[in-house]
């Protein structure tokens, strides 16, 4: 009985001895197929795709000969629990074998490209590891398309994920000041391999003409619509190498805003006004993602004549009578009834001739949920949920009268199902532990 | 003598600036990601230098012209010119560096055409062009107001041009830029002994066969000139045209040819100096040029006029 | 001796206004000609015609061998220099770096001045006592310090022609003695010296010859105590003269015969010698 095992231990272990070198001679010679390939792959993104579907073949049939290994394996841990030491050179050869494989799988991803705001096409020739971001909404994607091990450097107004600070503080991530008026110097301090901006910044747009001259590429993503944030995410996604997460997160993303769509159709919809600065009041208008969060969200925006943000005259909110005013608070400007107070002010004993302030249905966001509001980045969709809550509490079986007039993640839980998709905040333990 | 000893601190803030920042030091021979940074610096230098000289030359040759010394370079309302021609291409979209810079060249050259009109229709005298850049100025500024309010969080992205600066100057910008500048400049030089003579006095002046509106006209145009090409590479940096030709004039007689040099290598010192302070008084490295310069000349200025009193 | 100076039938137009209309006279080197009349008279417009800062306006006009018709300017280059009545300087520039300006002129851009130059220059302020204004500003004299380092500039260059307006305005007694001498001394040099002034008892002492103009005319040409007669003054004035004495106050008309000449010295009562 022993003999015969380890007899069959042993043809085994040739097996797959046979079996590791085939593949990994292979995986060789696809490899170098592939850098034979790789000078016409940078010429011809056309004949990529081709490779890569070869490539891909040839993944599914190392993965499918890694299954069949696995249950070889596992029917000899069932028949030979004794002989360890040889099942362990065979799991370490085993994760050999995935190493090549993530390996051969990350070559797959690179060179990526990508089209920016401007309509450059971006070229990424290898995964880039040390990532620069100069607006808070370019952050919050990386980090939630999984690329914060990436990071190197981020603006000083950035603050999702929450571990930022920790990383900030352990150095792993250097503060490149603002992002408005970013110092070149200070940025390549962080030795950048790639630099993520917004289009609608000037001086993002001539820091990409600076470190154009250097082969830093400077990717302005788009930041006026919804749509713009979807796109950014697949672009940060594809240029960073986290395609799949990207594509899920846009997926949720979409899914979070025909969730808010789903619950309010059909009710009649709340004309709403989003102050997004206090004093003077500026509002967000037309041709802006809180346009259409509020619209996806049941409601109608009183302002849609303003374009972009600008700011009203206190008595535009006489004449525009919206039911209910959401003032994003979260800039540590004044607080709920500071704001109330100013408009009790400016507006005088008028003010209860507009709806919302008469029937109390005014809402400082503060907290977390204003950067749901405020930025465009992976929240939109969860910032269209809490509009929804704040313009049709109906719908989820609520009265405003029950919702706060400070709301923040501390004063109002979104009432979500377990079908709306959550992301989850990038684990910071290993991002802390990354070099 | 003291003059001359003065002109050395356009050399030394020039290398101080190739040598201090926030990458810290650089070896000049290194390669890589360090040589970018030194090029960096060379090329915020040069801008610098190149603004300083032109706003100072700017600036003395209206001080001579105007005969007053609070003259300087944005007094024909090419600052607020040049604004509105930025703010007016960011209202429409275009925010790209180059359409940034062009815009406020056309816009501080516009300006000044409106405001050689409006002064030769009053007899181009210096009282006429005192009035008209000034009441220009503020049609301009209100105008820029209106648009800044229109334009919304956008507008900071613009303030950084706004507040003056050299971190974002591109070679090729430069390279358009630098020969409206020097040319500026160069006419101004060329009609020293011309606007020596005119601070004598028209008459004196027109005695010693100077036709001062013609003088007038062509300084002024080749003070926009050298302005609107300063303010397309730095934004509207302040202060400078008004207090280099002031240093140079308390170092001296205050005779016109004389002036004229010292005034220009202590525009473009203060100017280097300014942008090199600018890396460390603010974290972000990015105090705007203007306050540096304000902040750095008044104090001067002050203890010149002091001492000079004294 | 041929004429340094030549004006024939000159018309002068100031603003579109014609101011001076066929005036005709001729003057000399080494001669101090005053040009007198009432404010208005067109003195500073023949000045400025002469300067080459106005255009003739019909006539012509030829000094130093240059010469100018209708509609052109007279352009004598360093040959003529011209002190205004109203010195209209930078404020900030010194006495010194004025004089030194003005002697260099515009040419050349680069020049410095030279120690020739400066030399001059230092001279001619010491001849007009001005010396020690040598380092201040313009700004921080008085209007007489301020029109005596003018005469300095204008007599640095040493020209043929020199043309003051209102040289003695502003200035207190010895100051105007010294400029009249220092301009009898340039006079000796061989220069043609035109003073436009109302200070006709020091023209009557220092200058040759009086060119009067009234009403846009030549009134009178001629030596200085020809001409200056009450008579003519009374003309060209418009002021009876010789009734003036009834405004000096009683304080001074209690006085001698001295205090009463010095008085009226100096407040133009008419030709000096005369009470």
């Amino acid at each position: 009985m022993r003999r015969k095992a380890s007899s069959s231990v042993a043809v085994s272990l040739i097996v797959v001895a046979v079996v590791v070198a085939i593949s990994a001679a292979y995986i060789g010679h696809q490899l170098s197929a592939y850098s034979a390939q790789v000078s016409e792959l940078y010429s011809a993104v056309s004949s990529l795709n081709r490779t890569v579907a070869s490539q891909a073949s040839a993944i599914s049939s190392i993965a499918s000969q890694q299954q069949s290994i696995q249950s070889q394996l596992s029917s000899l841990n069932r028949t030979v629990a004794s002989q360890a030491s040889a099942i362990s050179s065979i799991a370490s050869q085993q994760q050999s074998i995935q190493s090549q494989l993530s390996s051969l799988e990350s070559s797959m991803r690179f060179p990526a490209s990508a089209v920016d705001a401007t309509g450059q096409q971006i070229v990424v020739y290898s995964e880039p590891t040390r990532i620069v971001s100069l607006m808070p909404s370019d952050t919050a994607i990386l980090f939630a398309v999984g690329a914060g091990p990436q990071v190197v450097g981020v603006d000083k107004y950035s603050s999702w994920p929450p571990c930022l600070s920790a990383l900030e503080a352990n150095g792993t991530v250097k503060d490149i000041g603002s992002g408005w008026y970013p110092n070149p110097e200070v940025i390549l301090s962080a030795r950048p391999d790639m630099v993520f901006g917004v289009s609608s910044v000037p001086s993002n747009h001539a820091l990409k003409q600076q470190f154009a001259a250097y082969g830093i590429p400077v990717v302005l993503l788009p930041d006026n619509t919804i749509e713009d944030v979807l796109q950014s995410i697949y672009t940060v996604g594809r240029l960073t190498g986290h395609t799949g997460t990207a594509q899920l997160l846009a997926e949720n993303v979409t899914a979070e805003l025909s969730y808010a769509e789903g619950s309010t159709i059909g009710l009649n919809r709340t004309s709403a006004a989003l102050i997004v600065w206090p004093s003077p009041i500026w509002v967000a208008g037309n041709g802006t993602w809180e346009d259409q969060m509020i619209t996806a969200a049941g409601g109608s925006n009183v302002f849609s004549k303003v374009s972009g943000w600008g700011p009203v005259d206190p008595e535009a909110l006489l004449a525009a009578r919206p039911q209910v005013i959401i003032y994003a608070a979260g800039h540590g400007q004044l607080n709920y009834t500071e704001f109330m107070s100013t408009l009790y002010q400016k507006l005088g004993p008028a003010a209860d001739s507009v709806p919302a302030i008469a029937s109390g249905r005014v809402y400082a966001v503060t907290g977390e949920y204003n950067d749901w509001l405020t930025e465009p980045g992976p929240f939109v969709g969860y910032g269209t949920i809490l509009l929804s809550v704040l313009l049709h509490p109906e719908a989820y079986g609520m009265n405003y009268t029950s919702i706060p007039h400070v709301v923040s993640p501390g004063t109002l839980r979104l009432p979500v199902p377990a079908s709306v998709p959550v992301i989850s905040t990038p684990r910071c333990a290993s991002a802390v532990s990354s070099p | 003598m003291r003059g001359g000893l003065l002109h050395l601190l356009l050399p030394v803030f020039f290398a101080l600036s190739l040598f201090l920042g926030p990458y810290g030091l650089i070896n000049p021979f290194s390669h890589g990601l360090g040589a970018f940074v030194l090029e960096l610096r060379l090329l915020r230098a040069l801008a610098a230098s190149l603004v300083g000289l032109a706003l100072a030359a700017s600036g003395s040759g209206l001080q001579a012209l105007l005969k007053n010394p609070l003259a300087d370079p944005y007094i024909l309302g090419v600052s607020s010119g040049a604004a509105l021609g930025v703010l007016a291409t960011i209202a429409a979209g275009f925010i790209w560096p180059l359409a940034v810079s062009l815009s406020a060249l056309l816009g501080g050259l516009a300006a000044l055409a409106l405001v050689m009109a409006v002064s030769s229709a009053l007899g181009l005298t210096r009282t006429s062009m005192v009035l008209a850049g000034v009441a220009l100025s503020y049609a301009l500024s209100s105008i820029d107001m209106i648009i800044m309010m229109d334009l919304g969080p956008a507008v900071q992205g613009s303030l950084a041009w706004l507040f003056g600066t050299v971190a974002y100057a591109l070679w090729g910008e430069l390279a358009y830029a630098a020969p409206l500048m020097a040319a500026g400049a160069a006419w101004i030089f060329l009609r020293a002994g011309h606007l020596e003579s005119l601070m004598l006095g028209d008459d004196v002046a027109e005695s010693m066969g100077v036709r001062a509106r013609r003088l007038r006209a062509e300084v002024a145009v080749a003070s926009a000139l050298s302005t609107s090409a300063a303010v397309a590479v730095a934004g509207p940096v302040g202060f400078v045209g008004l207090v280099a030709p002031w240093i140079a004039r308390l170092g001296s007689g205050g005779a016109f040819r004389r002036i004229y040099p010292l005034s220009l290598s202590l525009g473009a010192s203060l100017t280097v100096a300014a942008d090199l302070a600018s890396r460390f008084v603010e974290p972000g490295g990015m105090a705007p040029l203007t306050s540096i310069t304000a902040l750095m000349g008044a104090p001067v200025l002050v203890y010149l006029l002091a001492r000079w009193r004294g | 001796m041929n004429p340094v100076l030549e004006a024939d039938s000159l018309s002068l137009a100031y603003g579109g206004r014609v101011v001076l209309e066929g005036l005709s006279f001729e003057a000399y080197p080494g001669e101090v000609l005053a040009v007198v009349g009432p404010n208005g008279a067109g003195k500073t417009t023949l000045l400025r015609a002469l300067s080459g800062s106005l255009e003739v306006a019909g006539g012509a006009l030829s000094c130093c061998g240059f010469s100018a018709a209708a509609g052109e300017r007279l352009g004598a280059g360093d040959r003529i220099s011209y002190a205004p009545a109203y010195p209209d300087v930078d404020p900030w520039i010194s006495a010194l770096d004025l004089v030194l300006s003005y002697r260099m002129g515009p040419r050349r851009p680069w020049a410095r001045p030279s120690r020739e130059d400066v030399g001059a220059a230092l001279e001619s302020l010491r001849r007009l006592g001005a010396a020690a204004l040598g380092p201040r500003r313009t700004s921080e004299m008085s209007t007489g310090e301020l029109k005596m380092v003018m005469l300095a500039a204008a007599l640095s260059r040493r020209s043929d022609v020199l043309l003051l307006d209102e040289p003695l305005a502003y200035l207190d007694l010895r100051n105007q003695s010294i400029a009249m001498s220092a301009l009898r001394a340039e006079a000796r040099r061989g220069a043609l010296v035109l003073v436009a002034s109302h200070e006709l008892h020091l023209l009557r002492l220092y200058a040759d010859r009086v060119l009067v103009l009234s009403g846009g005319r030549a009134v009178a040409m001629g030596r200085v105590d020809s001409v200056l007669s009450e008579d003519l003054l009374e003309r060209a004035y418009g002021v009876p003269l010789r009734e003036e004495r009834a405004l000096v106050p009683s304080i001074h008309r209690a006085g001698g015969a001295r205090e009463r000449r010095s008085y009226c010295n100096y407040f133009r009562c008419g030709a000096p010698g005369r009470y």
